[in-house]
């Protein structure tokens, strides 16, 4: 990491997962000292054997791995991460709307990533100075795409017969944004029953905030800001699902 | 639970013996006490008085699925809500609303679904 001058804390979430499908063999090399201790500040580096620093600031929501069927443990446990310093100045509304968003997208997590062994990371970041918090929630899972796109190739398959006598469909292949556009309607659900409108809740929660959802699977990435879906296609493949809730603390 | 002659009162913290509403599993529980208790043709007031946190995926088991168990007017009748601030009732509303619509199409959602999981042969 010898060229890398700034990493965004709540993104350990997301390197974790990159350090999950490395099975346990990643190590880090070369690490700046500013990044250094971002990021033995909030207990991330120290799992790759570095030593843990205080956060004087108050301002660390550390690195934390959750399990399956953990739920109302980790609504405990964010109460555990999220340090008086964090949540002076917000609202009782706005925390609760934001514990709600956060065990949503946790949830969700638990629930699509596809294998009962996979974790689910969280971490954040508060900037006092920016009235900003940011939480990052991440699973090295199959990811939206390859939910939604199994799922919408069957719901709009055609079925046909072969030349060879066998049956099958006829696919129409979707493309990771597609399949994440999907997914944020509000009323689409892989899910045996009833679901699908966690995602779609936390993004008018976040919006009407004045903050930012940002969203990145397969290779997907979306970030939902005002009235802005900026939707883009990235080179490489994040194996997983990222989402990250940026909330403006000032404000409801 | 306390009842009266018209109406009984179900009270979530008492039926789940804490506040939170976060687990599918703790909307099971719920779920299935209101079945019942709209099955035998009871009146109920659900009070959500004292719950601290209650997120999308128990209301879709808790009070979704009971759209697909009994009709809408059933549901109106014999069910009222209470103890929600407005945050609560936006979000119970919305899961009100998605189940409607879930269960309006659900054999359509359902066979895509077992196709996924390949629990038939996809046979014509």
């Amino acid at each position: 990491m010898a060229h890398c001058s700034f990493f965004e804390a709540n993104m350990c979430a997301a390197l974790a997962c990159v350090a999950h499908h490395c099975g346990g063999h990643l190590k880090f090399n070369n690490v700046q000292s500013k990044v250094e201790s971002i990021l033995c500040k909030n207990k991330f580096l120290p799992r790759f054997g570095y030593a843990p620093q205080s956060d004087l600031n108050g301002t660390v929501i550390p690195f934390s791995q959750y399990s399956r069927n953990f739920d109302d443990k980790a609504y405990q446990h964010l109460e555990l991460l999220l340090q008086p310093n964090t949540f002076h100045a917000v609202t009782a509304e706005l925390k609760k709307e934001l514990y709600r968003h956060l065990l949503e997208v946790y949830c969700n997590a638990a629930i699509h990533s596809g294998d009962n062994d996979v974790p689910v990371f969280l971490c954040g970041q508060y900037y006092p100075y920016k009235n900003v918090l940011i939480f990052t929630i991440a699973d090295p899972g199959i990811g939206i795409p390859a939910n939604v796109s199994d799922f919408r190739m069957k719901m709009q398959g055609e079925f046909i017969r072969f030349s060879n006598g066998q049956t099958g469909r006829r696919i129409k292949l979707f493309d990771d944004t597609e399949s994440v556009k999907w997914a944020m309607t509000g009323r689409n659900s892989t899910k045996p029953d009833l679901g699908g409108i966690g995602l779609k809740t936390t993004r008018d929660f976040v919006v009407a905030n004045g903050g930012k959802l940002t969203i990145v699977s397969g290779d997907c990435f979306v970030q939902f800001s005002g009235t802005t879906e900026d939707y883009r296609t990235m080179n490489g493949k994040f194996y997983g699902t990222c989402v990250s809730i940026e909330i403006k603390t000032n404000r409801f | 639970m306390s009842s009266n002659a018209a109406t009984a009162e179900l009270v979530v913290t008492d039926v789940l013996g804490k506040s939170l509403c976060i687990s599918a599993s703790d909307g099971e529980v719920l779920r299935d006490r209101l079945i019942a208790m709209l099955d035998s043709g009871a009146k109920v007031a659900l009070s959500f008085a004292g719950v601290s946190m209650i997120i999308s995926y128990f209301l879709n088991v808790a009070v979704g699925q009971l759209y697909g168990k009994f009709t809408d007017d059933k549901i109106a009748n014999q069910l009222t809500i209470t103890g929600l601030d407005d945050s609560d009732q936006s979000l119970l509303e919305r899961v009100v609303e998605n189940a409607k619509n879930y269960y309006a199409n659900k054999a359509q959602h359902d066979i895509a679904w077992q196709e996924v999981m390949g629990t038939d042969d996809e046979a014509e």
